[in-house]
């Protein structure tokens, strides 16, 4: 059985989440959907991914939150072994150039997506970084290849294929 | 002997001198007003005595200069000192009047006072009276310079604080001016959002009414889309919890149609009950997108209000008629400010503590500009996650509103001076304003006939205390 693949999506705004979540939910069949209104919640996440041994492939987080934010959660991320290789979508209003500059060298952030954005861009971005996290990763790309943006789904196979040679 | 004879005035010695040197073959001279009589730098070999008339010194400055330095009258020697020493004359001398002067070379004074005791008892006692004459005047010019010394240095310190206070006054005329362009700019935001959004508000009316009757009355359609539109919001925690329940009552669902489906109460899910143990996927994903039309369009009212109560707070935070006194209610002060300050506010647990209070007549931009001042010191002062607290009362007589943070408290020393513009306790510079927030906070009570103090409080952190006059 292929391994399962997560995506976290952390917002303190409901409706934001609402709209993340409705967005990506044509992936959720194949990569499970967590969702946290908290860094704090985003912890206990990933505490549970840790426990239930589910791999983490993209989070996608809000900058400005009430408690800890979201760049210091994205670099806490990229400082431990587990969460280091997911890739890292800061998806914001208000990060300022410092902030931004951060998450970039910290936390090896993979894009960066400002809000309002455009219709369907979020879910093509998240769809990008979980094709290049299964290259990472060196899975199989089988199981995942009907949710993968379609040129790199092709160069996918074609790299694995090489590999079999 | 000479030296037993009484001092003569100095008129007496003019003539007994003149009648001396009559014997030394002198006489005396009368020279025209402008006549030069020692030049400064060149040496000198007579010595003036002045009879009649004012002669004038003139000293050169480093530019090349003549400085006027002393008047001198009857009874002065000219020259005494590059007479008596050969160097060079060290002013310069013309005769200011038409003079009449007694001039003594070298050789008539050396006979003089060979020949005749009284001749150097004159010139003697004129020397001594010009010396403690000049030495008189070195000491009133000192005093004089000292004087004007002391007036010059008040005048530089009274410069001094009158610059500071300009600075000052520009630097809060900016500040003033500064909160004013961003109130204009606000209240033309605001009213620019405000019309979308009103037509937004119309529409979703429209969609919100009309909706229901799209659908057959009392089918699941239409109950489905009313149990959306009254969905409470899940938190992440519950939505969890829910889908798990709904992972094992139909383990048939996939995780994303679980998702949908847990934001349903138990009626909906009764609706749908039959489809789903039939397996009709199809039929529920459908009827649940009816659900999620309700539930997105209660979240689009929301939203909505939530717009409009903002444009509301921005414009009645901003607007132009705040600037004038009238019967005002500090909640509503302190709740419009809190808006418009929410995007800092949220980082922090914030507890309102609010009396009922009493009408105000005062000004309510303003008190705004106070309250919004003290908040945002209390923000930077403030670690994120912690207790920021509006505290509001009355008495017979005043209202207060008091800010109380959980920061690193004020410094007991400058709890007084921390009301003086420039006096900060912020640090990092760039990222603060021109320290003048309290200053302008504490006038602008004044200007109220109010009063704005600063304490500590036990355990941590700063309160700050703005009473106001009830009249």
């Amino acid at each position: 059985m292929s391994e399962t693949i997560s995506i976290l999506c952390v917002d303190d705004e409901p409706d934001v989440l609402d709209v993340v979540v409705r967005e990506l939910a044509s992936l959720e069949d194949t990569f499970p959907l967590e969702t946290a209104g908290s860094a704090a919640e985003a912890r206990e996440c990933l505490d549970r991914l840790r426990r239930d041994g589910t791999g983490l492939g993209v989070i996608v987080c809000d900058h400005i939150m009430p408690g800890e934010n979201g760049v210091d959660l994205l670099v806490a991320m990229a400082g431990d072994e587990q969460w280091r290789i997911t890739r890292k979508v800061l998806l914001t209003g208000q990060a300022g150039l410092e902030a931004t500059v951060r998450a970039i060298n910290r936390a090896e952030l993979a894009h960066y997506i400002a809000k309002p954005w455009e219709n369907r861009e979020l879910l093509h971005v998240v769809r990008r970084q979980l094709g290049l996290y299964i290259a990472a990763r060196g899975l199989d790309p089988l199981p995942y290849l009907r949710h993968l943006e379609p040129g790199q789904a092709a160069a996918l196979l074609r790299h694995m294929s090489d590999a079999d040679r | 002997m000479p030296d037993e004879l009484p001092d003569l005035t100095t008129t007496e010695a003019l003539e007994h001198l003149v009648r001396r040197a009559r014997g030394l073959g002198r006489e005396p001279e009368h020279l025209p007003a402008g006549t030069p009589l020692l030049h400064e730098g060149r040496i000198n070999r007579s010595l003036y005595i002045l009879l009649e008339g004012t002669a004038r010194q003139y000293k050169s400055d480093f530019r090349g200069g003549a400085i006027p330095v002393d008047f001198l009258g009857p009874g002065s020697l000219l020259g005494i000192l590059s007479f008596w020493t050969g160097q060079p004359a060290f002013t310069e001398s013309v005769a200011y009047t038409d003079l009449t002067v007694l001039r003594l070379d070298r050789d008539d004074f050396d006979r003089g006072v060979a020949r005749d005791p009284e001749f150097t008892r004159l010139t003697q006692q004129l020397f001594v009276s010009n010396l403690s004459d000049r030495y008189r005047r070195v000491v009133g010019l000192n005093l004089e310079v000292a004087g004007l010394t002391r007036e010059l240095e008040q005048e530089r310190n009274a410069l001094q604080d009158a610059i500071a206070d300009l600075r000052e006054t520009r630097n809060q005329l900016i500040h003033q001016e500064k909160l004013a362009v961003m109130g204009q700019l606000l209240a033309g935001i605001a009213h620019e959002i405000n019309n979308p959004s009103a037509a937004l508000m119309k529409s979703l009316e429209l969609v919100t009414r009309e909706m229901p009757n799209l659908f057959e009355e009392g089918s699941p359609e239409q109950r489905l889309f009313s149990a959306g539109f009254s969905a409470p919001y899940l938190s992440s925690e519950e939505s969890r919890e829910r889908m798990g329940e709904l992972q094992q009552r139909y383990p048939a669902l996939g995780r994303s149609l679980c998702r949908r489906l847990s934001r349903m109460n138990e009626e909906s899910l009764n609706v749908l009950d039959p489809d789903l143990r039939k397996g009709k996927l199809e039929t529920v994903a459908r009827r649940t997108g009816i659900f999620e039309i309700g539930t997105a369009l209660h979240g689009m009212t929301v939203a909505e209000e939530r717009i409009r109560r903002l444009v509301r707070s921005v414009k009645s935070y901003s607007r132009e008629e705040n600037q004038e006194s009238c019967s005002t209610h500090l909640e509503e002060c302190i709740r419009d400010t809190l808006t418009v300050l929410n995007h800092r506010l949220k980082h922090y647990n914030l507890r309102l503590e609010l009396a009922d209070l009493p009408a105000l007549h005062c000004c309510p931009g303003e008190i705004n500009q106070i309250i919004t001042n003290l908040l945002t010191n209390a923000c930077d002062a403030t670690e994120p996650g912690r207790t920021i607290t509006i505290r509001t009362g009355a008495s017979e007589e005043w209202v207060r509103v008091e800010v109380q943070d959980e920061g690193h408290g004020i410094p007991e020393e400058l709890l007084e001076s921390i009301f003086e513009s420039t006096v900060t306790t912020k640090s990092g510079g760039a990222d603060f304003g021109l320290g003048l927030g309290l200053a302008i906070s504490r006038e602008l009570a004044q200007k109220h006939q109010g009063t704005l103090t600063a304490s500590n409080v036990p355990g941590g952190g700063a309160l700050f205390r703005l009473e106001l006059p009830l009249w």
